[in-house]
């Protein structure tokens, strides 16, 4: 894996815009006669637009980031953990990374959820290999303490839910979909960052096998998914 | 390469499935094709969607007054200043931190050369006290290895020395892969030492047992281990690249494996380079 180094562009241009227009935007609701609200009026603001806000020092736009984010982040980073503590604090580096670097995020290459997740799930495989011994043991895999929080069903986020519903019920069906051992293969490398190698270690079968696995999944998961790539640009995602 | 074997390199790549040197194909596949390009850029959106279909799980509601807090208490160290005077102040800071950066750089150069000098001595003495304790008691091949790897230690040493007290040392930054997780580096190459170096911070952790490889890549493509190195406590590393490496490297790979006593294991590229034409390992 060698691709998309994180860019480093200037977070001063646009970020005082938005911030603005967000602060702008909390001055009109207040002269409305209405409670003035900065988280209020962040939720209009994309998420880019909500980055650069952030990198002029605007932590309304750092709560609305969080609100819109902070479940899918927790769920990624349990997925990869399985433990709530190490999940929370991966949660928390997250943000923070956020809040102290957002120049590592470039609107222009790429969306951010993309980014986002990206972020979470390579902070949460550092964790996971940090603390491979203690918890890699076939203990901890039997007592998956992911389990004992009880699934919830949607986002906190109503506008962030109504976008991304429809996708993540075509993904998560999309995996359902395939044969388990192609699934077994794809999740092995997604969510424990191994490599085929790794991975026929970790499942005794042959590496032309897991490679084979690896290919038809994904090419199953891409004709699956076929109408949500690019689903954020597609659907007016922010 | 059938069309199964290339769909098979693109997507695992995009999955982030492949060893190294594999990495490297895919990646000059990309850089010659660009269907190749477009079929790994597609196969990353697919990729980019697995995150999710992890169940939603929400975290317990005071995290967020942790995390809020925890900004709060990190602006309160940023300073804060007014977009019209960030010109001029930016302006200043810079020429304030270049100032600064240079006095820096040549007391941190100079206090490097005395504490490396003055570990030199030590290591060359005590690897000389080792080679009379072997020669004393014949036989003893714990002491004469633990000789070879202290003169190792010290040539690796000289070598980083005499590199960075290089003034028109070649220095070429580390490119980030998304398996880098914060990881930054530098390769450096003097010809005038006749060495070259990589200095390395923020490398991910290792698991147990694990080790980061060092390999060059010439312009047929074909790789070389250059170096093996576990990083220091602090996850940083200088690495001497080996002498006998006579090669023109057209690329370096940094590389993280699981096993450090098995030669061909391989793993995940945390950072690489294009290296320029004249930048040749010694």
């Amino acid at each position: 894996m060698v691709d998309a180094p994180l860019p480093s562009p200037d977070p001063a241009m646009g970020g005082a815009a938005a911030s603005s227009r967000i602060r702008a935007g909390a001055r009109d609701v207040s002269k409305s006669g209405r409670r003035s609200s900065p988280r209020a009026n962040a939720t209009t603001a994309t998420d880019a637009e909500l980055m650069a806000a952030i990198g002029t020092g605007d932590l309304a736009a750092l709560e609305s980031l969080y609100d819109r984010y902070s479940t899918l982040v927790y769920s990624v980073s349990l997925r990869v953990l399985r433990d709530t503590h190490l999940a929370e604090d991966v949660v928390q580096e997250v943000f923070l990374r956020l809040w102290r670097q957002p120049s590592s995020y470039d609107p222009a290459r790429g969306r951010f959820i993309s980014w986002l997740m990206s972020v979470t799930r390579n902070r949460s495989l550092d964790e996971l290999r940090r603390v491979t011994r203690r918890m890699r043991s076939e203990e901890a895999e039997d007592d998956d303490r992911g389990h004992e929080i009880a699934a919830v069903g949607h986002l906190d986020d109503p506008q962030v839910e109504l976008t991304m519903a429809e996708v993540r019920t075509a993904v998560r069906a999309a995996m359902t979909r395939l044969p388990p051992a192609q699934r077994q293969v794809i999740e092995l490398a997604y969510f424990e960052g191994l490599t085929h190698v790794e991975i026929a270690g970790r499942t005794g079968d042959p590496l032309g096998t897991v490679k084979t696995r690896v290919r038809l999944g994904m090419r199953k998961l891409r004709e699956s998914l076929a109408e949500f790539a690019g689903w954020e640009a597609d659907r007016g995602m922010r | 390469m059938t069309p199964e074997e290339r769909e098979e390199l693109l997507a695992s790549h995009a999955l982030g499935t492949l060893s190294a040197p594999d990495a490297a194909d895919a990646e000059r596949l990309m850089r010659s094709d660009s269907d190749a390009a477009a079929q790994y850029h597609a196969y990353r959106e697919i990729a980019d969607l697995i995150a999710l279909s992890a169940p939603l799980r929400r975290a317990e509601p005071a995290l967020r007054a942790r995390v809020i807090a925890a900004a709060r208490r990190s602006r309160s160290r940023r300073p804060r200043f007014s977009t019209r005077q960030l010109p001029v102040l930016a302006l200043a800071a810079a020429l304030a931190l270049v100032t600064i950066w240079a006095a820096t750089l040549q007391f941190s150069l100079a206090q490097l050369r005395d504490q490396t000098s003055s570990l030199s001595a030590v290591v060359e003495s005590d690897a000389k006290r080792l080679d009379r304790l072997a020669g004393a008691a014949s036989g003893v091949q714990e002491a004469r290895t633990l000789s070879l790897q202290l003169n190792s230690a010290l040539k690796d040493e000289q070598a980083v020395q005499a590199v960075q007290a290089d003034p028109k040392a070649v220095v070429t930054a580390l490119e980030p892969t998304p398996a880098s997780h914060g990881a930054a580096g530098a390769y450096m190459s003097s010809e005038a030492a006749g060495a070259s170096v990589i200095l390395l911070r923020n490398l991910p952790t290792l698991p147990l047992g694990g080790a980061y490889r060092v390999w060059l890549e010439d312009p047929l493509s074909q790789l070389t281990l250059a170096a093996s190195f576990v990083p220091d406590s602090e996850m940083g590393a200088r690495v001497a690249l080996q002498r006998d490496v006579r090669l023109e490297a057209v690329r370096i790979y940094v590389v993280a494996t699981s096993r450090a006593d098995d030669p061909s294991a391989t793993g995940p590229v945390v950072l690489m380079a294009t290296l320029p034409k004249r930048a040749t390992t010694p």
